[in-house]
């Protein structure tokens, strides 16, 4: 069990008539070695959970275990803590202020206080894992692409060694090549670096094929959690949240609808190929 | 003869070395020619890099073509004379809904184009009205664009140039920052614009749903356009677009991949409906 | 914290004071803050509580939002009534080391914290009633003389209005990009003076590049909506003078002149 969260409340404004729940009362175990989709629409209160897990906020009331230990004990390292739960935020490449790609990288590892040689490796290693090689190294982040800058940006966050690592809207502004590239990226850390993987977005279509299990926020509230076929089944109420299920859900819902009694489990592109051809050879 | 003629199109950007001695040539278009009939909806896709942010701005004269031209109602953007008759007749909505609101009030920001135009205070305050009404902002016009959503900052400004009396917006990738609600309010705002007053409207996007309703899509590449065409046209070609590194909308891969198994579909199929139509009198 | 600040925050509802001319506001806001210097005696600062109230009650913003933005003084209040309270010689009421409370202290600082109070009310009016950009035309159409000696005043006060629409961007973006250093272990908190300014870095680079992006998009955004210059330009709200304004400037001078009469008279 890598992290636990209970009853956890966070307030704006608290005690005032301005009072507004940004979370209320979420509770969440989150596995070694899961790859989680967080949905939610703006304002739903997704980023506001994940900045809960690496302590950059504080909640209201409630408690976050990270490995059985309370993050709110006195005299945790909160430091330690944002090293083992990596997080990268939308737009990670506006963080980027170093001269080069390779200093920049450094910067996580070097405020964790290590050896030089060890900050040289790890940065090495990150930028391996995300697919810039040596010819990049010495580069100015701000002259690379977009999509290049955000792979910079993520292996500042992986040269800190997480064992978690939460992505808040990686793919937003790229196309669909570069879209398909970070997701393609991510699923390559979870499955060979075994990283516990937590990806926030509103596209329930981009996560749909990567993702075990999908928690849906809203208004600051947890209101489905479980495989992607299970939540999908509620698309009329994912719906009226303002978060659409993939296409191939409401074909097969309409399908039914009509008496052609395809699987509701089909989620995917290929699923619902499959499936289709075999009742049309029937 | 349409209202945006673009002939023969080159755009370079030339980047000089720290010293000057070196320079990077890097061209964005190669020779783009493209008519669009006035009061039409064309969308124009292409990944990252592909040419169709460029060729957006060349539209109004905030770039100039490097070589041919670029007539907007007949005038030339590279005229001088004419600049400011060009960016009235083209208004131009750009991608960061953050960086192109002047005001520091909804209706302020939208006034701040008629204003610069010279146009008298009475016709400023109705064609406010007017604009507001058109993107259904009017509640929000006295309010702090600071406090609204992505989706309703990009309504203001389209606002904002619809007060300008354009006869077309391009639009540079609107929706790119925005999420799945913020997209289909804008995407909707457009199209009723298009629709009600007529105005010919030119979307630069990488999102296929947004393109399905277009009047026309063009395909951009490498700074060439490689696809020209209607939505059905142009997603019939699954294995093209996705050589452009481009996405089609899950029904229509769908559609597709069932043809190539042997059922028979017909081409280009967009809507959920569609295929759904289709499907059940081939399965029932 | 930021957010509870509402000295220069605008309150949009309509009330005669919002539709007052911004010259004549801050012709009223500078005549309020003179009789607050001059004042001395206890009936001018009486004439300077009525002309508040009435100002604010005109205005139809809630007292309590008002109030609100005092918190941002507390500071400075508590510092400058505690200078006066002990280093004002007098009637000593009692003493601690060479601390001594006087009376004329008491006096001196009750009414020190309320012309500071009275001070921050009356300007909070009137940034609360006049949009940011009412009061850039205001300063611009008032200062309008300078531009005959060469002074650029549309393009200063173009300025001033595009600062303030993106201050609160630019703090949002600030609080952003110090949550994603702090999850890079960056620590803006410990250390000595030279430390803490070299830990500024990761904050200050990526916030002057995104203050520089945003500026050529939005240079670009204003050509592309016809911008050149002050020249040629019609307002969208001119201002004008209507008969509330007179009426507030007969007011104004009525109050002044009381003051001043007051203070010769006392």
């Amino acid at each position: 069990m890598a992290i636990e969260i209970k009853n956890l409340n966070h307030i704006y404004g608290q005690d005032t008539i301005f009072q507004q729940y940004a979370l209320k009362n979420v509770n969440l175990t989150i596995e070694d070695g899961e790859f989680i989709g967080l949905i939610g629409h703006t304002g739903s209160g997704k980023s506001t959970l994940t900045q809960h897990l690496n302590g950059l906020l504080k909640a209201t009331d409630g408690d976050i275990l990270y490995n059985g230990e309370s993050i709110y004990r006195e005299g945790y390292s909160m430091k330690t803590l944002r090293s083992k739960v990596g997080l990268v935020f939308q737009y990670p490449e506006h963080q980027l202020f170093e001269v080069d790609v390779f200093s920049d990288v450094c910067f996580g590892p070097k405020n964790l206080g290590l050896s030089q040689d060890e900050i040289e490796t790890r940065a090495k290693e990150a930028l391996d894992l995300v697919g810039l090689d040596e010819s990049f190294y010495k580069q100015s982040p701000f002259e690379l692409s977009g999509g290049q800058k955000r792979r910079v940006a993520i292996a500042g966050v992986l040269a800190m060694k997480p064992e978690v690592l939460i992505l808040d809207e990686p793919t937003a502004g790229l196309d669909p090549k570069g879209r398909d590239d970070i997701l393609g990226l991510v699923e390559k850390l979870h499955k060979e670096q075994n990283i516990t993987i937590i990806l926030v977005s509103h596209s329930m279509e981009d996560v749909a094929k990567y993702v075990s299990r999908l928690v849906v926020m809203n208004q600051g509230e947890k209101v489905f959690d479980g495989t992607p076929k299970d939540v999908f089944r509620h698309y009329k109420e994912l719906e009226a949240m303002g978060l659409a299920a993939p296409q191939i859900t409401y074909v097969v819902h309409a399908l039914r609808a009509r008496g052609i009694m395809i699987s509701e489990d089909v989620t995917t592109v290929e699923e619902a190929r499959d499936e289709i051809l075999k009742l049309w050879r029937k | 003869m349409g209202i945006i003629r673009a002939v023969n199109l080159i755009f370079d950007y030339i980047r000089h070395d720290e010293e000057n001695d070196k320079e990077e040539i890097n061209h964005a278009l190669r020779g783009v020619s493209l008519d669009i009939e006035e009061g039409s909806f064309v969308a124009i896709l292409g990944h990252n890099g592909s040419g169709k942010s460029t060729f957006a701005k060349l539209m109004n004269g905030i770039l100039l073509p490097s070589d041919g031209t670029v007539y907007i109602a007949d005038m030339k953007t590279n005229d001088e004379e004419h600049l400011w008759d060009v960016r009235k007749t083209a208004g131009m909505v750009f991608q960061n809904p953050d960086n192109q609101i002047i005001g520091n009030v909804v209706e302020e920001d939208v006034g701040f184009g008629p204003e610069n135009m010279g146009v008298p205070t009475e016709e400023i305050w109705e064609r406010v009205d007017k604009s507001l009404e058109a993107v259904g902002m009017t509640a929000y016009r006295l309010q702090s664009p600071n406090k609204l959503s992505g989706g309703q900052k990009q309504r203001v400004a389209i606002a904002g140039v619809m007060a300008m009396k354009p006869r077309c917006i391009v639009l540079d990738e609107p929706t790119a920052m925005l999420d799945p609600n913020g997209r289909r309010e804008v995407i909707k705002t457009i199209h009723e614009l298009n629709q009600q007053e007529g105005i010919t409207v030119l979307l630069i996007t990488h999102y296929m749903e947004e393109v399905i309703d277009a009047d026309r899509v063009v395909v951009m590449d490498g700074g060439h356009v490689v696809m020209d065409g209607t939505p059905k046209e142009v997603f019939s070609k699954v294995n093209e677009l996705k050589k452009y590194r481009l996405d089609v909308p899950q029904v229509t891969e769908l559609a597709d991949e069932l043809k190539q198994a042997g059922m028979e579909l017909p081409d280009g199929i967009l809507t959920i409906e569609e295929l759904v139509e289709e499907l059940a009198a081939q399965l029932s | 914290m930021l957010r509870d600040i509402t000295l220069g925050q605008y309150y949009p509802i309509d009330s005669v004071l919002h539709r007052m001319d911004p010259r004549t506001k801050l012709f009223g806001t500078m005549a309020y803050i003179v009789s607050l210097f001059i004042a001395d005696s206890l009936p001018v600062y009486a004439a300077a509580a009525l002309f508040l109230v009435i100002a604010i009650r005109m205005s139809k913003v809630p007292v309590k939002f008002m109030v609100r933005g005092l918190k941002s003084i507390v500071i400075l209040l508590l510092i400058s009534v505690s200078f006066n309270l002990f280093l004002t010689p007098g009637t000593t009421i009692f003493k601690i080391g060479f601390l001594q409370m006087t009376w004329e202290g008491v006096e001196f600082a009750a009414l020190m914290a309320v012309r500071l109070i009275f001070l921050v009310l009356g300007s909070t009016i009137l940034t609360l009633t006049t949009t940011p950009n009412q009061l850039t035309d205001g300063l611009e159409k008032s200062l309008g003389f300078l531009g005959k000696v060469g002074v650029p005043v549309h393009e200063v006060s173009m300025m001033m209005s595009i600062a303030l629409r993106f201050i609160p961007i630019l703090i949002e973006e600030t609080d952003k990009i110090m949550k994603a250093q702090m999850a890079r272990g960056a620590d803006f908190e410990t250390g000595n003076l030279i430390q803490k300014a070299k830990a500024m870095v990761p904050l200050l680079v990526p916030l002057f590049i995104s203050a520089f992006r945003r500026a050529t998009d939005l240079a670009m955004a204003m050509e592309a909506r016809c911008y050149r210059g002050g020249d040629g330009r019609t307002k969208m709200k001119p201002l004008r003078y209507e008969n509330r304004d007179r009426v507030a400037y007969a007011v104004c001078f009525v109050y002044l002149a009381a003051v001043i009469g007051m203070k010769i008279i006392l």
